[in-house]
């Protein structure tokens, strides 16, 4: 294929690295209202009084809003599709505050300077609560963070709110209870994983103005443009038709940005004003005031034969959902979602909670749940196959699911597309598994190990993401794309042109793609859950293939044959025989040019009842120090099906960029907080995220497979490959030192005095 | 960030800039890499900086034989970290000047501002502790100089006075058969502040460890030098026993706290293996030269 399977360079990569103003503040007024917003010191408190007279007399100062000023209809900041399943539980002030950094008071002046000066001039009287910090003892506390009357939820997601529990979640096949008591060998383990940071390098901004006819327009760095119009129109109480979203390019995202940021913010001040206003998020807020993954604990019990064949799992999840519950039934049920069917275990089960506590809230974050679950899952495997005596591969190839197999998400589907035991395979030959596996002494106080995991994710969310693309002839013979899927720097602007140039037959310089703009883009619900090569792919296919097929009709229909009798080459449509032709710029002109004329636009949406997985298979090489218990990666094999892989440069980087993230949960970053709520960890000097030299090798293989419902037999990839470092990092350091550290990150000190204990044993 | 407005001093003599500071208490910029932070997070807004970088004798960093070396308060990590003689010299200093932050932070950050920043994890402290290096201050009625030890009073404080500036630092030419090395642990392999670190300095007579000067970084409020632990193991033929109890030994004298990079016990641990592994490294120095010889 002549645009498939490239690595063509992405279309807007140039401008992004050489500086070029293509980002939200490039783009803003100058004249913009500077926005600011006055944060809680406290984790839980009510606030008595709050004077901003003071704050108001300063020049320069042009409005201040507290919550009295705000409209008073619940919402939540998730970008979710219909119908919103994330609770109602926001507005944007209230007297409430339920964690530090809980929006006070917003501000708005001419310059970042006055409106700092007049926040500190604002006065707040606060009776302070004690705060719920720690998750596992939200259910009961006496603290309870939502007590309103009036938070809501669009159905039933297991809502207690006395309780603290924000959702509950249960889903079982076969008989879990009945296979354990006949299985050979039982693991039973709790895994805990930690709230992390997305650390994109954009940090939240949106840019705020009324347009010509007085409607609001909001140029946000966001994944989700239509969620934050239907997100706006519902916390500002206006109308969706009188709000316009734009996105421009994106500084990154990994589902940061799948949650609206400061948004609310400069628009009410827009609304309220009649002028523009930005908010720009500072990397302290954003660490601390905006959402990171739900931090976890997850039981496992997983049963087998003596054999290894696994015939029963069972997890039991406790989710950490923080102040407001954003993704908060959605992620736990994709802590199962993504890690039950992995196994062909006869019974299969998940329950669990996700609890309101008094810190920021849980969020959207590559991997979403399935990060923790493949954490807690495939290390209860691998010490499975300690148990059993048995190799962690030969395990994991003896029960995952296959192509042809029935996935229990999909009873009446078979599974389209796996070579993730040839992935295993592989993998184990390129990090010597034979030779190095388990341990070897190479220092008088170093060893390296090898460890594994494998995962799966899926591509889009079944019934649920559906895209629509348009792609029309212009007058002049190119190409307009139209898409709602939203490039955050992964590059899926490129792809998606690389597609339908395939199917055109034409070049990437002939298409203009255009995304997004909810006054322009068809509807699309956004990047996110790993949805954008998959289904916005397969509409762009599919409208391509429906534009293909009426410049074909329209050509044969000026060189007066049938259809049939003509096909589309490159620029020009001609004849089976080859006696007439007509080029695609005249079929062009003559399409816009006099009476009766049509401009020819082709059109799909598309939707699925599968999310078909990719899978990755992860191998992790490291050097444990005996005496201080650091560990180090030394190398990294991931072997990726992503079914077909559309631009092997983009997989590769999405790929490098999953696993170093991976790398940063595994053993590095912690979102952290002090006694009083306070987060710790809200700069990059406090919050690590691995370094060049942390991240050692990582080599990336594909094993292509053929999705047949993909676009060219795509699945995803953006989220999958961020989940098998931690699991196969754990077992890699275990193989070396003996210590299983089942609560991440994996820190020298866990590490050292895991081996103090086992020397003391 | 915007908001960070503020006059530039940028006097061409010492004697100019102690003018300056005689007027105004005003931070002074070297480097700038603390500086600039602290006024970017917030915790300063200083109406004024006293820049350094019009002083050409600042940019000093000499070697002289008999003498020993001194280092410039603009002089930048990288520059001692890639020097040929205090690579030979006083490899302890070079070692701990490559392993401060990240090439751009080395390339732009100054020895001397890492000491005054007074960090107890300052990479260069410990390394300068065990090198027994003196600070030359100059302030309004000449220069005073002081050991490192009185130097440092606690996190953030020194025994600098309001007027006064760091000249520079100076190291004593190691007698003949001085080795020295240092070591950290943290958990990136770079842009790290230390979990804990050590810098050990010896030189060896006839087998046996004479001069032994040994400091800890990052276990207690200042960077810390250690003479009881050294004079443990001067004179002595070191043995692997014997460094672990030395290790021991500073383990007992460290004062570490809980934070959130590492817990006071298992700061304890690592000054236990970083002081032995210190040790061993010297012997091996050591050995490795008489087998070059």
């Amino acid at each position: 294929m002549k645009f498939v399977g490239q690595s063509i360079s992405k279309i807007d990569g140039m401008a992004l690295v050489t500086g070029k103003p293509v980002y939200t503040d490039d783009i803003a007024l100058k004249n913009a209202l500077v926005v600011k917003l006055l944060r809680s010191p406290y984790a839980f408190a009510k606030i008595k009084s709050i004077d901003t007279s003071k704050a108001e007399q300063l020049d320069g100062v042009e409005c201040i809003l507290t919550y009295k000023d705000v409209p008073q209809a619940r919402f939540t900041l998730a970008g979710q599709s219909y119908p919103e399943p994330s609770p109602y539980d926001r507005l944007i002030l209230e007297d409430i505050v339920r964690y530090v950094g809980d929006e006070v008071a917003i501000i708005a002046a001419v310059d970042e300077k006055t409106a700092l000066k007049a926040m500190k001039l604002i006065k707040v009287e606060y009776e302070v609560f004690e705060p719920v910090l720690d998750f596992e003892k939200a259910i009961g506390h006496t603290s309870v963070v939502h007590p309103e009357e009036n938070l809501s939820t669009n159905f039933e997601i297991g809502l207690q709110k006395e309780k603290n529990i924000v959702a509950s979640h249960r889903f079982e096949v076969g008989d879990v209870d009945g296979e354990l008591a006949q299985c050979d060998v039982i693991v039973e383990e709790t895994y805990y994983t930690q709230a992390q940071a997305h650390a994109m390098m954009e940090t939240y901004r949106t840019f705020t103005y009324l347009d010509h006819m007085g409607r609001l327009v909001a140029i946000s760095s966001t994944q989700v443009p239509f969620h934050i119009r239907r997100q706006l129109a519902r916390a500002l109480q206006i109308p969706a038709s009188k709000i316009r979203v734009i996105k421009p390019r994106i500084g990154g995202g990994f589902g940061a940005k799948q949650t609206g940021g400061g948004d609310v913010f400069a628009a009410l001040v827009t609304l309220k004003t009649g002028k523009p206003a930005k908010i720009i998020y500072d990397r302290q807020e954003t660490f601390s005031c905006t959402t990171s993954r739900h931090a976890m604990r997850i039981k496992v019990k997983m049963g087998a034969d003596k054999e290894g064949l696994i015939k029963a799992l069972e997890l039991q999840v406790l989710s950490d959902t923080g102040a407001y519950g954003e993704h908060a039934s959605t992620v736990l049920g994709c802590v199962g979602e993504y890690t039950l069917p992995l196994y062909k275990a006869k019974a299969r089960r998940i329950t669990g909670h996700a609890v309101y506590t008094n810190k920021m809230p849980g969020g959207a974050f590559r991997g979403y749940g399935a990060t923790q679950g493949t954490f807690a899952v495939e290390s209860a495997v691998n010490k499975l196959a300690e148990k059993l005596g048995l190799d962690p591969a030969a395990v994991r190839l003896r029960n995952i699911v296959k192509a042809g197999d029935t996935l229990i998400n999909y009873p009446n589907h078979p599974l389209g597309s796996s070579t993730l035991d040839q992935c295993i395979l592989k993998g184990q030959e390129l990090i010597g598994w034979k030779d190095k596996y388990p341990v070897r002494q190479v220092a008088p106080n170093k060893v390296r190990a090898l460890g594994m995991a494998v995962t799966m994710q899926g591509s889009g969310i079944a019934n649920i993401d559906t895209s629509t693309a348009e792609i029309r002839l212009n007058d002049d013979g190119n190409f307009t794309l139209l898409i709602g899927a939203t490039d955050m720097g992964t590059g899926c602007d490129t792809i998606l042109t690389q597609m339908a140039a395939e199917v055109l037959e034409t070049s990437m310089e002939q298409i203009i793609v255009n995304a997004a703009d909810t006054d322009i883009s068809p509807y699309d619900p956004g990047s996110y859950a790993s949805s954008t090569t998959y289904v916005a792919g397969m509409a762009v296919v599919k409208a391509a293939e429906d534009l293909k097929q009426q410049i074909l009709a329209q050509g044969a229909r000026y060189l007066e044959v049938s259809a049939q009798d003509a096909e589309l080459d490159g620029n020009v449509v001609k004849t089976l025989k080859g006696d007439k032709e007509i080029s695609l710029y005249q079929i062009a002109e003559l399409s816009v040019l006099g009476t009766g004329r049509q401009q020819l636009v082709g059109h799909s949406t598309y939707g699925n009842e599968i999310s078909p997985p990719p899978f990755v298979a992860g191998f992790a090489e490291v050097e444990v120090d005996l005496e201080t218990g650091k560990a180090e990666l030394v190398d990294y094999v991931a072997v990726v099906d992503c079914g077909t892989v559309i631009n092997p440069s983009l997989a590769r980087v999405q790929t490098e960029g999953g696993i170093a993230q991976g790398i940063g949960m595994a053993l590095y970053e912690d979102v952290r907080y002090d006694q009083k709520g306070r987060m710790q960890t809200n700069s990059f000097m406090q919050y690590k995220i691995p370094c060049r030299k942390d991240i050692g090798t990582v080599r990336v293989f594909f094993e292509s497979s053929f999705e047949p419902t993909g676009p060219f037999g795509a699945k995803s990839i953006g989220e999958v490959v961020a989940n098998t470092p931690a699991p196969a990092i754990a077992h890699a350091v275990y193989n070396a030192v003996g210590v299983r550290v089942q609560s991440l990150p994996i820190t020298p000190e866990k590490v050292f005095m895991g081996m103090q204990e086992l020397a003391r044993l | 960030m915007t908001g960070m407005r503020f006059k530039l001093l940028e006097p061409s003599t010492i004697d100019e800039a102690l003018d300056f500071l005689a007027a105004a208490d005003v931070p002074i910029l070297a480097g700038g890499t603390d500086l600039l932070l602290k006024i970017k997070r917030g915790l300063i807004w200083p109406e004024a900086i006293l820049s350094l970088h019009r002083i050409p004798s600042l940019y000093c960093l000499s070697y002289e034989e008999g003498t020993g070396l001194s280092i410039g308060a603009l002089v930048t990590h990288v520059r001692v970290a890639q020097s040929p003689i205090v690579k030979e010299k006083f490899p302890a200093l070079a070692q701990a000047c490559a392993l401060v932050g990240s090439p751009q932070i080395r390339n732009l950050g100054t020895v001397v501002g890492n000491l005054a920043n007074a960090s107890p994890a300052a990479d260069s402290a410990s390394a300068l502790l065990a090198l027994g290096a003196q600070v030359i201050v100059r302030n309004s009625s000449g220069v005073r100089q002081m050991s490192l030890p009185d130097f440092f009073l606690g996190p953030g404080k020194t025994s600098i006075r309001h007027g006064e500036i760091i000249e520079a630092i100076t190291v004593p030419e190691p007698l003949a058969g001085t080795a020295s090395v240092y070591l950290k642990l943290g958990r990136r392999q770079a842009l790290e502040i230390s979990i804990c670190a050590a810098a050990l300095s010896a030189r060896r007579v006839q087998g046996h460890w004479q001069d032994v000067k040994l400091a800890l970084g990052a276990v207690a409020p200042t960077p810390l030098l250690l003479p009881e632990t050294a004079s443990y193991l001067e004179g002595k033929e070191w043995t692997s026993e014997m460094l672990e109890q030395a290790g021991r030994s500073a383990a007992a004298l460290s004062r570490p706290l809980d934070d959130q990079r590492a817990s006071a016990e298992y700061r304890r641990e690592m000054a236990e293996v970083l002081v032995k592994r210190c040790g061993l490294a010297l012997i091996e120095s050591a050995a490795g030269r008489n087998a070059h010889e």
